[in-house]
């Protein structure tokens, strides 16, 4: 090939490479400031549980059935379950992260929209036993909502007491309510 | 007081390098904030963002961070060599310094050879490298330093042979009065023979700096970073201080050869529009950086001897010829 032309044929090949490279140095950058600023997650994605708050009833949906708990393949899930029947709650559920696998089965498994995962996802503890989360943690809306169902699970249970203390049978109740 | 010091010879030079020394400093410091950014633009990143506003003081505390670390010297190094080397490698990068008008008037010290003295004081770095390549005991700096002996020796030729086209339009080899034969725009760059000396002397100077595509003294990917491997702390900052300077000198020698010195538009001192055709140069120096991947040996040493100084040979031919037949610059 001519040599000449070779040279040039070059020259003008660096030219193109240039002028791709002064097109990225105007364009907008990819750069996402992480801590500062942060990608949208998809509306799908498999984040922190949380478990979730009845604004109406005042408590967490959990009824402690631990059907979650079961369906873990990995023994996250642990749960301690007071009242019966339409007073049943939790009010302790520990989660250990530590052998969590996200994998969502949980979620899957819940007949009464309990558990959930969000779309939190920084989960750096500094020790071990910081991925261990109790219930106050994992309450949507924190330890505040956390205290409010143990008040209304109590306030469920006195008011069962006093109504059973009172010779009322709940099924005879609510059969009475069903007839009116 | 000051004025009677200033009038003993020897203490005004002194006065000038210890100035030119602050001015290379604070210009280096910029230069690499504007390399990492530069970069990380090409690459669609933002670079540093952190320290200081949108990261000025990024290389500020870089510099506090090289001066404090530990100065560590390899037991198996020559000591002397060792130790000898960043100045032998930075002083002449201050020393041609002191040759570059930034100004009518500026100059540190103005002589009828300083485009010879150049030439000279500059290829004393080489003899830097090769130590600091030899002094390590590393024999991946060993290769770097023999590959930079090569590169720099083979590559001095091509930017000479340009000089000398732009010493033959001057009829100068002061740098004072090659700056001078261009004012009100007649640079030297729109003459042809000098557009084409211009082309050689910027991908000489490329070489000569050490920069992609011409980096293989260093060659990070290859070299773990050649001759500079060992060196860490205040003696590696030294190195990195002499090529950026280098750098920005590179640059500023290609202004005053070809575009003219600090001629300019009127309204803004002369040294600005220096500095700030420099500072364009050396984003077009940056920019080939981040652009182009590193050639191989055998294609430097190709280039430099195939292309480059067949080249630079006709140039110096056509400028002659140019000067003598059709006057060259002079109307």
């Amino acid at each position: 090939m001519n040599p000449v032309r070779s040279l040039l044929g070059g020259l003008w090949k660096i030219f193109g490479g240039m002028g791709l490279t002064l097109r990225n140095f105007f364009r907008r950058k990819a750069t996402i400031r992480y801590p500062y600023e942060r990608r949208p997650v998809s509306p799908r994605y498999r984040g922190m549980f949380y478990l979730k708050w009845n604004e109406e009833k005042q408590r967490l949906n959990c009824v402690g059935c631990t059907l979650c708990a079961q369906a873990c393949p990995t023994n996250v899930i642990s749960m301690n379950k007071v009242g019966k029947g339409t007073t049943a709650g939790v009010d302790e559920f520990t989660m250990d992260l530590g052998r969590c696998m996200f994998c969502n089965l949980c979620v899957e498994a819940c007949p009464f929209d309990a558990i959930y995962m969000g779309d939190q996802y920084e989960f750096a503890v500094t020790h071990k036993e910081g991925s261990v989360l109790r219930i106050a943690d994992l309450a949507q809306g924190g330890p505040e909502n956390y205290r409010r169902n143990l008040e209304t699970l109590r306030r469920l249970q006195e008011e069962a007491e006093k109504s059973k203390a009172a010779g009322d049978k709940p099924t005879e109740r609510r059969a009475a309510e069903e007839g009116a | 007081m000051i004025e009677q010091a200033l009038a003993n010879p020897w203490i005004r030079q002194l006065a000038n390098a210890a100035l030119l020394l602050a001015v290379i400093n604070l210009g280096v410091l910029v230069l690499i904030y504007m390399e990492r950014k530069v970069a990380g633009f090409i690459q669609s990143r933002l670079g540093p963002v952190h320290v200081g506003p949108r990261g000025w003081l990024q290389s500020v505390a870089d510099a506090l961070k090289l001066i404090l670390k530990e100065d560590i010297i390899p037991a198996p190094a020559d000591r002397f060599l060792f130790v000898l080397a960043p100045f032998f490698v930075f002083v002449p990068v201050l020393a041609v310094f002191l040759v570059l008008p930034f100004n009518a008037g500026w100059v540190a010290h103005d002589f009828s050879l300083a485009a010879l003295y150049v030439i000279a004081a500059g290829t004393v770095a080489i003899m830097g490298i090769v130590m600091a390549g030899w002094g390590t005991n590393n024999k991946y700096s060993l290769l770097g330093g023999l590959r930079s002996a090569a590169q720099l020796v083979s590559y001095e030729i091509p930017v000479v042979l340009a000089i000398l086209a732009v010493v033959f339009y001057a009829q100068s080899m002061s740098l004072v009065d090659i700056a001078e034969a261009q004012r009100g725009f007649g640079w030297f760059i729109f003459h042809p023979p000098l557009l084409v000396a211009a082309f050689v002397y910027m991908i000489g100077q490329l070489a000569e700096t050490n920069r992609t595509p011409f980096d293989l003294p260093e060659a990070e990917s290859e070299l773990v970073s050649g001759f500079h491997t060992e060196y860490s702390g205040i003696r590696f900052a030294m190195f990195f201080l002499a090529e950026f300077a280098n750098t920005f000198f590179a640059a500023a020698l290609a202004v005053v050869l070809f575009f003219g010195g600090w001629d300019g538009l009127p309204g803004l001192t002369g040294a600005l529009w220096l500095v700030a055709k420099s500072y364009v140069l050396v984003f077009v120096l940056m920019w080939i950086r981040w652009t182009l991947p590193r050639v191989r040996v055998d294609q430097l040493l190709g280039f430099a001897w195939k292309v480059l100084v067949p080249i630079g040979l006709i140039v110096v031919l056509w400028a002659a010829a140019s000067v003598v037949y059709a006057g060259g610059a002079k109307p």
